[in-house]
């Protein structure tokens, strides 16, 4: 605060002249008096952090005393045991979001019809009651030409209450195109999951009590699923004696403080777990009690020989003399760059503990670093696959697929049935969009999902493609929340491609909504201000880290400053409610109806009281009584640790279910490890088609959609994997192992589109101060980017060895453009010359280069990025099993001094 | 009441800056600028030895409230007599400057006095750990920054411009939205610390000031926010918000085993070009004090 009185004057005047001579006294005297309101009329808001996938129970501080309750401060739920009450850095970042001086203050249309990267929308102010009747507009056009299909909705960032918002549009207005972003985020590391443990889904890691963790492509204090738990717990556990070794190509944060840093070549890692699958078996380092077979000897280069029986896997026998016979250590060391004694160590410290039960304490965390990378599922499940050979799925210490479910405390979407007409369900039972249209291309994009289904994934890149080429069909209208894809999405340019007036089949109208114009805004024909979910929106969400799964509510701690709406359910309202007085009721019907419980919500009048009956209906679960009781638990100021029964409490925003010590045994075994040696008493079993670990499994739930997708496209498993780019498998079964090849996790090589001239290969990670693609407008973002190894505050750095410095001759804080053979204009950024990659790859954060977005995201908003967008240079690439968009695509990249 | 002082367990930092940016946000610092980063807390890093040997660490730094101050040393305002300070020339009682230390009895945090600041920055040019421009001078850090004579500290928050006219908003409007009459962030921690001899730490900052950690004596001594001094939210920011819990306020004068001070090699990467010496004879004697080590390589 600058007031220029005397005392300001005599300062200034001091320090002109000779400082020392003025007397304290004096100036002391003129101190002005302080009227701020004292840090004690703080208050605590119970809140769920949206920053990440850690999905973090947090609290919020606000202060009253400028007469308008604001902000100042997050912290971790104090009650929640998922992340010991703390927050990562990006919890606090949240307020410079809430606060930022570029969010969006009212709806907004586009004045320029036409539309491209350099043309400037001239967006104008327009009210809410204007923009729904635009919208309603078009999505009755839709309907009266019984093209209602004709509209795509794509999800990013999201909560449990967005079923207001998809669910009615995509189930009673009726198209089937509800398309969420889990394609760019991690769908192929489910997809290996699944073919592993059975789960379609993400384990937690019991950190606590595990003994050596073994980080595949994953940076567990930055990014992942348990972050602030994660930091809590790393430095305290390696000090009580847990090893750490980190694989990664980049030296991230925890390799950073790792035992070993194991800089593996890009894109290798399978081989690098097969051969200590190899080295485990040879060296008789299996759990027995657990897996079984207890009398094998695992020859190299021979088969497997013995007589007892595998208990808690399935396969491992024909694995071994199928696949990983051959795959010695020796095999994986040019592979792989890491050394096959190195492997060798590493292999007999993570299954060498003397007792089965401490071999249960090791860890192999695959994270997206591996599995997002072009036919890369097979090399996920080798990872995983090590777990199964320790025995540490579903045992203290190790990888816990099964959980406390806190689904007793939530619900689903409201039945739809009774308010699809006729025209809505024809729309919905259209082809799907971001499936391709023709049989033969499809072929090669199985997108098998949860459990047997092909096309069971929703390939979210697929959009823009799909949108250039009106297959199956045009795209008409485009509907998004809180996600920016022509940012976020591998080869983003085509995003840009679709939305443009270039577009062959027209570009899309296209509504967005959001905080911030953010790139793909700059396309929008009507802009719509969300409110902050963290902060200003009631919602709901849950999540689970340290063996707890916690339920939590998100709460409007704060009012919004704007005309913003909450996306989920206000905005929702006020669309439905236009749609009926336009003559199409069902959607404000449906909206009315169904999330009113007599006894518990209000039918509600206004898109107030609908945001709260929707947060209400969905973080509450059963009969009005049980609700009733449910949300006073869960609203209490206070928590009880016992609401519901041992293990489970509520209060202060959250239901927490936590394991119990009945839920393992006195070795640590959970259910379904118990099950799995035969303990009948136990019912559980993992989701596996046979319940077991699966290395191999003839008729496996992965055999099953495969023969779907091959009998659909009247083909063989070869021709499959042929079509999907997973060569080396195709090539496997034709060598006469046959189908069983890709039923087991064996070494398929990375694919690399190279081209003459690209030579380094393109290492993309996530910051530490993401909050997705949405915090790079925050100033703290660039005063502290620091963090992330290498990084330098206020810059975007592309790190490159030194050697490769040299030879391209440039040096620290010099500008380059990277291209690659996808976008030859490629993007600028600084030169971070760095040791932490090895030679030949190159490392950068994702997260900035936004040309748009606010005013520190952007050098000039609407026109020149600040940095440079990976998603620019890594290519429209999948891990197609799964149709996962692969950002670790193994691109590669030429770099020219600018 | 001993000396405080800061013990910072480096096994336990994972460098996320949490640290940092609570700092910030706690005491409502401005925006880097003028070569002055205002950051109180920070954490400097550095990535040493070839591929694949490499190793990259962080360090949290802060004011070290050195027993031997060289800033209290440099500070020219003539100081006023206050028992609770240490002592100063011809005031053996105690005497509290511009610049000052509490005397043991007191905590012994140095801490500075925004109304008696003439912003002569000898404070700045005397600490060993700060510098007088971390850009020219390519510091990671300093403790003490400088707010400029009459340049207003939080000068961007007046800012009208708008992204995308009439439809986004702005600096001014959104301090308007919160009526924020101050020129201060929307998400100012709002605070007052009124000890008995009426020193003037505020929330906020006051052009032609120095500023720099004061542990946060206005928690540490706000009984209202909990019942034991360095306790629960009573404890300085940065310790507070630590999730690795690496930071932690020693206040009852018990010895840190194994631990280290920020000197010699530290040194010269929080100042890569030093342009002045110290100005005190002897050692500053610091009070952060680094335990364990940040890597297990």
């Amino acid at each position: 605060m600058i007031k220029i009185n005397r005392r300001e004057f005599l300062k200034g005047s001091a320090a002109i002249g000779v400082a020392g001579a003025l007397s304290g006294t004096l100036l002391n005297t003129l101190k002005p008096a302080t009227a701020h309101a004292s840090e004690s009329t703080a208050t605590w808001t119970p809140s769920m952090c949206l920053g990440c996938t850690t999905w973090c129970s947090v609290e919020i501080k606000t202060q009253t005393d400028t007469g308008i309750k604001r902000a100042v401060d997050v912290r971790g739920n104090q009650n929640a045991n998922t992340h010991n009450g703390y927050v990562c850095p990006r919890g606090r970042m949240a307020l410079q979001e809430v606060y930022d001086a570029d969010r969006i203050k009212t709806p907004m249309k586009r004045t320029n019809a036409t539309k491209g990267r350099n043309d400037n929308p001239n967006f104008v102010p327009i009210s809410w009651d204007e923009a729904m009747d635009l919208i309603a507009t078009q999505m009755l056009a839709l309907r009266s030409t019984n093209e209602g299909h004709k509209l795509v909705m794509i999800r990013g960032r999201y909560t449990s209450v967005q079923t207001a918002l998809f669910d009615s549009i995509y189930a009673v207005y009726g198209t089937p195109n509800f398309i969420t972003h889990s394609a760019i985020c991690a769908e192929a590391e489910n997809f290996s999951r699944q073919n592993c443990n059975g789960q379609w889904g993400y384990d937690d890691y019991d950190i606590d009590n595990a003994k050596y963790l073994l980080l595949w492509g994953v940076d567990p204090t930055s990014s992942n699923r348990m972050v602030a738990g994660a930091i809590a717990q790393l430095g305290a556990r390696m000090n009580a004696g847990m090893k750490v070794v980190a694989i990664d190509p980049r030296l991230n944060t925890t390799a950073a403080k790792a035992h070993r840093w194991l800089p593996v070549k890009p894109g290798t890692d399978g081989a690098m777990a097969l051969a200590m699958a190899h080295h485990i078996l040879v060296k008789g380092l299996w759990n027995k009690t657990f897996v079984g077979l207890d009398d094998y000897v695992f020859t190299a280069g021979s088969n497997a020989t013995g007589t007892f029986s595998e208990k808690g896997t399935k396969g491992l026998v024909d694995w071994w003399n199928t696949e990983l016979k051959n795959r010695t250590p020796e095999w994986a060391e040019p592979i792989t760059g890491i050394s096959a004694s190195t492997i060798k160590t590493v292999a007999e410290e993570f299954a060498g503990a003397a007792t089965d039960d401490d071999k249960a304490k090791s860890i192999s965390w695959l994270g997206p670093g591996v599995s997002m990378a072009p036919a890369a599922a097979y090399s996920g499940w080798a990872i995983l696959a090590l777990n199964g050979l320790v025995g540490s799925f579903d045992h203290t210490g190790g990888s816990l697929p099964n959980l406390p479910s806190v689904s007793a405390y939530q619900s689903g979407t409201p039945l739809t049935s009774a308010y699809t007409d006729a025209v809505g369900y024809t729309a919905y039972k259209k082809q799907r969009f971001d499936l391709y249209a023709t049989s033969g291309v499809q072929l090669a994009m199985p997108q098998i999902g949860s459990g047997i289904a092909v096309g069971g994934t929703k390939s979210t890149n697929r959009i823009a493609q799909n949108a250039l080429d009106a297959m199956p069909y045009a795209c008409k209208m485009l509907l998004t929340n809180h996600g920016n894809f022509a940012h976020s999405c591998g080869g983003a340019t085509i995003w840009e491609q679709a939305l443009s007036s270039t577009n062959p089949n027209g570009a899309p109208y296209f509504v967005f909504i959001g905080t911030h114009v953010g790139e793909t805004a700059m396309f929008a024909d009507i802009v719509l201000p969300a409110k902050h979910d963290m902060l200003q929106a009631k919602a709901s969400t849950a999540q689970k880290a340290r063996k707890s799964m916690v339920h939590g509510l998100m709460n409007d701690a704060v009012p919004a400053l704007w005309e913003e709406k909450t996306s989920e359910t206000a905005l929702t309202w006020a669309l439905a409610s236009k749609l009926n007085d336009k003559g199409y009721a069902n959607m404000y019907n449906y909206l009315k109806d169904k999330f009113y419980v007599s006894g518990f919500t209000s039918i509600p009048t206004n898109e107030d009281e609908f945001e709260a009956n929707v947060q209400k209906y969905i973080a509450t679960s059963g009969s009005s009584s049980n609700r009733n009781t449910q949300w006073s638990n869960i609203t209490s100021t206070t928590y009880n640790p016992t609401a519901y029964g041992t293990g489970k409490g509520a209060g202060n925003g959250i239901v927490q279910v936590t394991y119990g010590s009945s839920d393992f045994d006195s070795n640590g075994r959970g259910v379904m490890w118990r099950y799995a040696v035969g303990d009948t008493t136990m019912t559980k079993s993992f989701g596996t088609k046979s319940g077991k670990i699966e290395f191999y499994n003839a008729s496996s739930k992965l055999a099953t959609a495969l023969t779907a997708h091959k009998t659909s496209h009247s083909t063989t498993y070869q021709g499959i994997m042929t079509a999907i780019n997973y060569t080396d498998t195709a090539a496997g079964i034709g060598s006469g192992i046959g189908d069983m090849y890709a039923l087991m996790p064996h070494w398929e090589s990375p694919k690399i589109a190279s081209a003459s001239g690209y030579n380094y290969t393109f290492i993309d990670y996530k910051s530490r101060l993401n909050r997705e693609g949405r915090s790079q407008n925050s100033p703290w973002y660039h005063e502290f980017k620091s963090c992330d190894p290498g990084d330098e505050k206020w810059k975007d750095v592309v790190k490159i060895n030194p050697v490769d410095a040299a030879a391209i001759g440039v040096k620290t804080g010099d500008t380059v453009q990277i291209t690659s053979p996808s976008n030859t204009v490629g993007i600028t950024c600084k030169v971070k010359v760095w040791n932490g990659v090895r030679q030949g790859t190159v490392a950068k954060a994702y997260g900035q280069g936004h040309w748009a977005t606010g005013r520190y995201a952007a050098k000039t908003f609407g026109s020149v990025p600040n940095g440079g967008n990976n998603n620019a240079v890594i290519p429209a690439e999948y891990e197609r099993l799964s149709g996962a968009t692969v950002r670790n695509a193994c691109t590669k990249v030429k770099i020219v001094k600018v | 009441m001993p000396q405080y002082k800061m013990k910072i367990d480096l096994s336990k930092c994972v460098g996320c800056g949490t640290c940092a940016i609570s700092c910030k946000l706690g005491n409502n610092t401005p925006k880097r600028g003028s070569g002055q980063t205002f950051n109180r807390a920070d954490f400097i890093t550095e990535t040493t030895g070839s591929f694949p040997n490499t190793k990259w660490t962080a360090l949290p730094v802060n004011c070290n409230h050195c027993t031997n101050p060289a800033c209290v040393a440099a500070c020219p305002v003539a100081p006023v007599a206050d028992t609770t300070c240490e002592p100063q020339p011809g005031l053996p009682s105690g005497g509290r400057k511009a610049m000052y230390k509490l005397n043991a009895a007191n905590g012994g945090i140095v801490l500075h006095d925004d109304s008696r600041c003439i912003g002569c920055r000898l404070c700045q040019r005397a600490c060993p750990y700060s510098t007088a421009n971390v850009g020219a001078q390519r510091a990671q850090f300093s403790v003490i920054s400088y707010n400029p004579t009459l340049s207003e500290p939080y000068g961007y928050l007046t800012s009208s411009q708008q992204a995308v006219l009439d439809c986004t908003a702005s600096e001014s409007e959104v301090r308007d939205a919160v009526t924020m009459t101050d020129i201060a962030p929307a998400y100012r921690n709002s605070w007052t610390y009124t000890p008995v001899t009426g020193v003037d730490v505020n929330d906020l900052r006051t052009p032609g000031n120095v500023e720099k950690c004061y542990f946060c004596i206005h928690r540490l001594k706000d009984a209202t926010l909990g019942a034991t001094e360095n306790a629960g939210d009573r404890r300085p920011y940065c310790v507070m918000a630590c999730p690795a819990q690496a930071r932690e306020l020693i206040i009852d004068g018990s010895a840190i085993s194994g631990a280290k001070v920020l000197a010699g090699k530290s040194y010269t990467y929080l100042r890569k070009v030093v342009l002045t010496t110290p100005t005190t004879t002897g050692k500053s004697r610091p009070n952060v004090f680094y335990v364990g080590k940040f890597s297990n390589r």
